[in-house]
């Protein structure tokens, strides 16, 4: 497994949000993380990604156990979180958020520089590798499609050496062609070897790309199953819960 | 060259023209008194104080924080120096670096308030500098202290470079390393990010805390700059000082940020605002205006200026 969280326990005062959470990610996996709002998936990519500590549980990347105290301890072990609204800065140029915290240098008379042109240039290879057409590099992020967004918060993943994506609903709120285009993405993510956690309301999205699906209710993970051998029909009874009244009808 | 990269040219230099044109008009009227030499060369030497100020600003400005309490900072260092070298008889060389720490100090106290407490830095800033204006005028005894260490004069106003007192050079320097720092280094795009989008960055990676602290601190250390410079020009520390130079600076910075990189708090941007507000000021008085002209000449430029600035980040949110 490239990641693995055994056990994860996070309370909020009183609220227990998060109850002995198991949850894990196989090499080259698109994992879909589905579940009811307040089920508990955001509060458990927030601890994937280092946004919040697990109060009980450990965390293994890659074999070896992690405690993340920031955003950056993840970013530095190749997680990078996408999330929903708060991927990119929007009063930023493409290049500078696809190179925020790994920016290139040149020593000019032995004194560091940053090297806009490579950046500019890698930026413009990292955007045709995975086919994502924008207005201008240079321009603000906010002035670009949901779509064309998504993209660059994805070669920002890739030019951190990512290992695992976590993509927080990047299908919402997407005009249809650009459903598609973020679908493909993924697609291109795994084909590159990379891991991708996929939360998602959308069950459509979710079947098309994942190879398994984990299902979370009231702050557990109640079920993981392989997205081929099983049904949006399970799927969403067990979002729902509709599968606890069958049991206990019958 | 097109047109659209003409207008960008315009928009960049648009403020170093207005301030040519004052210097026609003013030098057309008053050619003998306001178009001399000497006359330019005493205001580069006098305002290289104020420009310290603004460049001071522009570091927490970008990281999205305001630093109110820099003219005090500066207030307090000009009177440590002063203090410790007529009354207590240190040599100058030895008081510069007191002086840094102190003001490095507060940049640390408005921080550790600020990012702790989770309180907006206008409000900390504030408290804080009132609070340092007290016990400058508690050590000083609200006494102007003259005597300072001739050394530190010549070494600020005294000695000059093509007829410039050294002072300008200065800030001249600080200036390009400001500009260093916030074009050209990984952490002015980590204060420019930590400005325009905290929790982005944070959640990318960033250590906002810790580079809205930095800013705090290069903030103070500025300030503390300006207050050693400030003694050295007129040989003596004036527990009041400072005040007079705050809205100037925060005038400078936001219209700097019209210019040369619009849009942007930028060092350039904020020497040339400085410049342009004292000639302006400085052509005034030699017509014969009064000091009501300060109030008016700065307060003014300081609302005229974020007028245009969210112009201008209007526009460029329209065009690109």
């Amino acid at each position: 497994m490239v990641f693995r969280m055994s056990g994860i326990v996070k309370r909020f005062g009183g609220l227990t949000a998060l109850d002995r959470v198991d949850f894990e990610v196989a090499p080259a996996e698109v994992m879909a993380l589905v579940g009811d709002n307040g089920a508990g998936k955001s509060t458990l990519i927030k601890t994937m990604s280092g946004a919040h500590a697990p109060d009980e549980g450990t965390i293994e990347m890659e074999g070896q156990e992690v405690r993340f105290r920031s955003p950056q301890e993840a970013w530095d072990r190749g997680i990078a979180t996408i999330y929903q609204e708060l991927a990119l800065a929007g009063k930023m140029t493409v290049v500078d958020n696809i190179f925020l915290g790994r920016e290139i240098r040149k020593p000019i008379l032995g004194i560091p520089f940053l090297n806009r042109q490579a950046m500019r240039k890698r930026t413009g290879e990292l955007l045709s590798q995975l086919d994502v057409h924008v207005p201008s590099i240079d321009a603000w992020v906010e002035s670009m499609s949901g779509g064309q967004r998504q993209g660059v918060a994805i070669a920002r993943a890739l030019n951190m050496d990512a290992r695992l994506i976590i993509m927080d609903e990047p299908t919402a709120a997407l005009a249809v062609a650009e459903v598609r285009k973020v679908l493909d993405f993924i697609t291109k993510l795994r084909a590159q070897g990379k891991s991708v956690v996929l939360i998602s309301h959308n069950i459509q999205d979710v079947f098309e790309v994942s190879d398994r699906i984990s299902v979370m209710r009231h702050g557990r993970c109640i079920a993981v199953r392989e997205t081929k051998k099983t049904t949006p029909q399970e799927i969403i009874g067990l979002i729902t819960g509709a599968h606890e009244v069958r049991a206990a009808a019958s | 060259m097109n047109l659209s990269s003409l207008g960008n040219h315009v928009e960049r230099f648009g403020l170093v023209l207005v301030w040519l044109a004052v210097i026609a008009i003013f030098g057309a009227m008053r050619p003998d008194t306001f178009l001399t030499w000497s006359n330019f060369s005493s205001i580069f030497g006098s305002e290289a104080v104020l420009v310290i100020v603004t460049l001071g600003l522009v570091i927490p400005l970008t990281a999205g924080d305001f630093d109110l309490s820099i003219a005090q900072t500066l207030t307090f260092c000009s009177m440590l120096t002063g203090l410790l070298s007529a009354r207590v008889g240190i040599p100058i060389e030895a008081i510069i670096p007191i002086a840094l720490l102190a003001g490095a100090a507060v940049g640390v106290v408005n921080g550790a308030i600020t990012l702790y407490f989770r309180v907006h830095s206008l409000i900390v800033t504030l408290g804080v500098g009132t609070f340092l204006h007290g016990i400058t005028l508690w050590m000083s005894d609200s006494q102007t202290i003259s005597g300072v260490e001739r050394a530190l004069m010549n070494y600020v106003i005294i000695y000059r470079i093509f007829g410039i007192p050294v002072s300008f050079y200065y800030a001249i320097l600080l200036a390009a390393l400001v500009w260093y720092v916030l074009s050209y280094t990984a952490f002015g795009q980590q204060l420019l990010f930590t400005g325009r989008g905290r929790e982005v960055g944070r959640l990318s990676g960033v250590a906002v805390g810790r580079v809205r602290m930095a800013a705090f601190v290069a903030s103070g250390v500025m300030g503390a700059i300006a207050g050693i410079l400030y003694t050295g020009t007129t040989g003596s520390a004036n527990p009041n000082s400072g005040t007079t130079l705050l809205l100037p600076a925060f005038a400078a910075a936001f219209l700097g940020a019209t210019c040369i990189k619009p849009g942007r708090f930028n060092a350039w941007g904020s020497v040339v605002a400085v410049y342009f507000l004292v000639t302006g000021i400085n052509g005034l008085s030699v017509l014969g205006f009064r000091t009501y002209v300060h109030d008016l000449f700065y307060g003014g430029a300081l609302v005229v200026a974020v007028m245009v600035s969210q112009l201008v980040s209007g526009r460029k949110e329209r065009t690109l």
